[in-house]
């Protein structure tokens, strides 16, 4: 049983505010991934979390118990590092029970937790080589099997895939995914690509500039972001933003871009009636955008365009258009063929749409 | 072309080991000087034009050098080579271990480094009646504990700050490893630091051994004759009536052979070590 809490946690370097008076539950058995781009706060919350930085401020629980004063050692946890962090001069075998032996336990007992450890992550094999003998994807498994064969209350994984190759990352992800299924640690897993962070986790962190920016399920998070940094940093490619006007008319609200009506009516909702300024950004997911030759669609619910460029992936197709100069990105998974200038026209599910107030960058429901 | 570029190729490679070989005659005279002067009979290490090839190869030389007394002197300098070599390893590497890992403010630890330095730049000769004072008020005069504390004090700067580098190139993700697996600061050192460094201390150890084994200045002032080493000895194959060359090169040529086995022990950590802690990898 451990559940984590972090209590109005602030850390400066200096004149530097790394982390901006965090508050944050992490349930037991939990798996909370922090996410965000490099500066955001992450790996400071992790390593204050291990106990290998100190808070300037606030208050860090686990099992309800206050651990600021806690040595790392001595906090029942374990680390996974984005460099594996291996002892180069230990084979596989000491460097999986090191944790243990320094703990005093007894050889017997060490020898059979890293026997299984080994065996869940289909090491045994190798268990007598130096770290210099093993690849990326082996250091890896050897890394997380230092970590298991302690049998902590949480895990702690710092970038553990970003340095592995696309095909394996994709891999070890679902690896990873069964194998903390099985495990009964809460795990704290910190990343900077949002696609570990939608797939690993039962609810994600995002953080911007040391403050949280939105916590919760990975598809709430996706289909209802708190503000334009998250409706961008999660999903590829990115959330399309264009900056419209709100035109009211009568009972209904529609959008509009210099002379463009985007084709859909908005509910006049609470919101955007206390709004004082007509402008808006509405946000739209490539894959909420359809695009079809010129013609095709029913005129009234359609705004014609210019394809760009189209980018056959095999499983979908990435098409860029420009609709009045301005650049939106559309993904389809049905066949699309069209040459850079033709004319199109889209087609925008309205009840996907989200709008952001320009000022404050929060949403607008 | 071809034939040309091949030929200017070879040319640059025969002119590469000229130069090696020149190199390598400068730096293997002096040696083969000593060697063969030890070997010439007699006179023959003071005639004019000297002889390059000895005429003839005795070894009087080395028996006179050998008598029991120079055996105990030999004693003496391994004792305190030994010594030093051990304890300024061992403290300089824990020194530059305190240094480089823990948390103390910017300028305080600029200032240590700064003094740590400074004790090396300025000439040990400076110090040397001072030193001669206190070491005579302690009751040390003339003891191994003399020569042991002076050699240690003079060698830390250097192995703190060449530690320094190597301990401050270790991945700081290995470190916090270890604090996360529960590894005091002493552990730490001991268990996981110590053993990737292995070539610093073998560097460094190597330097401090020649450092004592070669001493001579303190070594002639602060010893009489019960701790006197080596060098001290091989000084006094020089009087003002004449100069034992034939002596004084066969004790030489003997001093070098516990350096060299200790250097070619050592070489291959020597190698890899000097350019480990310079460059980050």
């Amino acid at each position: 049983m451990a559940e984590i809490r972090f209590e109005n946690v602030t850390k400066k370097f200096g004149p530097v505010i790394a982390l901006s008076d965090l508050s944050l539950q992490i349930n037991d058995r939990e798996f909370v991934t922090l996410v965000g781009p490099s500066g955001c706060g992450k790996s400071t919350t992790l390593n204050i979390l291990a106990g290998l930085e100190d808070a300037s401020a606030g208050l860090v629980y686990i099992d309800n118990k206050v651990v600021n004063d806690v040595p790392s050692g001595k906090r029942d946890i374990a680390m996974v590092f984005q460099s594996y962090a291996l002892y180069p001069h230990m084979n596989v075998r000491d460097n999986m029970g090191f944790g243990l032996k320094v703990r005093g336990m007894k050889k017997a007992e060490i020898d059979q937790r890293v026997s299984e450890a080994a065996q869940i992550l289909g090491i045994e094999a190798l268990l007598n080589r130096r770290p210099r003998e093993l690849s990326g994807g082996q250091r890896q498994r050897v890394a997380l099997g230092r970590a298991i064969t302690r049998n902590p209350k949480v895990f702690l994984l710092d970038e553990p895939l970003s340095n592995l190759d696309a095909k394996l990352r994709t891999q070890m992800r679902a690896d990873l995914k069964l194998l903390f299924n099985r495990l009964d640690g809460t795990v704290v897993y910190v990343t900077h690509d949002q696609a570990e962070a939608m797939t690993l986790s039962d609810r994600v962190v995002v953080m911007k500039e040391g403050v949280v920016q939105q916590v919760g399920a990975p598809l709430a998070l996706y289909d209802h972001p708190a503000n334009i940094f998250v409706a961008g940093f999660l999903g590829s490619p990115t959330m399309n933003f264009v900056n419209c006007t709100l035109a009211r008319e009568a009972e209904r609200l529609s959008l509009r871009t210099g002379e463009v009506r985007w084709p859909f009516n908005l509910p006049p909702t609470a919101d955007l009636a206390a709004l004082k300024s007509e402008s808006v950004v509405l946000g739209v997911r490539p894959e909420d955008i359809t695009v079809a030759p010129m013609g095709q669609l029913v005129a009234a619910s359609s705004v014609p365009c210019t394809v760009e460029v189209v980018e056959h992936m095999g499983s979908i197709n990435i098409i860029y258009i420009s609709v009045a100069g301005t650049r939106l990105i559309a993904t389809m998974e049905t066949a699309f063929e069209a040459r850079s200038g033709d004319a199109a026209c889209i087609t925008i599910n309205p009840g996907k749409v989200h709008l952001f107030s320009p000022d404050t960058s929060k949403r607008l429901d | 072309m071809t034939t040309n570029y091949r030929l200017q190729k070879q040319i640059s490679t025969v002119l590469l080991y000229v130069v090696i070989f020149i190199v390598l005659v400068i730096i293997a005279f002096p040696v083969y000087w000593l060697i063969s002067t030890s070997l010439k009979p007699g006179l023959e290490s003071s005639t004019y034009p000297p002889t390059y090839i000895p005429s003839r190869l005795v070894f009087d030389n080395y028996v006179a050098v050998l008598k029991s007394e120079n055996v105990k002197f030999l004693k003496n300098s391994l004792i305190v080579a030994v010594a030093s070599t051990f304890l300024t390893t061992i403290m300089g590497a824990m020194a530059a271990y305190a240094l480089s890992k823990t948390y103390i403010a910017f300028w305080i630890r600029r200032a240590l480094m700064l003094w740590i330095l400074v004790t090396r730049i300025f000439p040990p000769i400076t110090t040397a009646i001072p030193y001669y004072v206190i070491i005579k008020n302690l009751g040390l005069a003339d003891t191994y504990a003399a020569l042991i504390i002076t050699y240690v004090s003079y060698g830390l700067p250097f192995v703190i700050w060449l530690m320094l580098g190597f301990f401050q190139d270790l991945p700081a993700d290995i470190e916090k490893a270890a604090i996360v697996d529960g590894c005091s600061m002493w552990q730490r050192f001991r268990q996981v630091v110590l053993p990737l460094t292995l070539p610093g201390l073998a560097v460094t150890a190597i330097f401090a051994f020649i450092f004592a084994w070669n001493e001579f200045l303190y070594a002639s002032i602060l010893t009489s004759f019960t701790a006197k080493t080596l060098p001290v000895v091989i000084s006094t194959f020089i009087s003002d009536q004449y100069l034992r060359w034939g002596e004084m090169s066969a004790m030489g040529s003997m001093m070098i052979i516990p350096v060299m086995i200790f250097a070619l022990a050592a070489q291959k950590y020597l190698v890899r070590g000097l350019t480990f802690g310079a460059v980050k990898g």
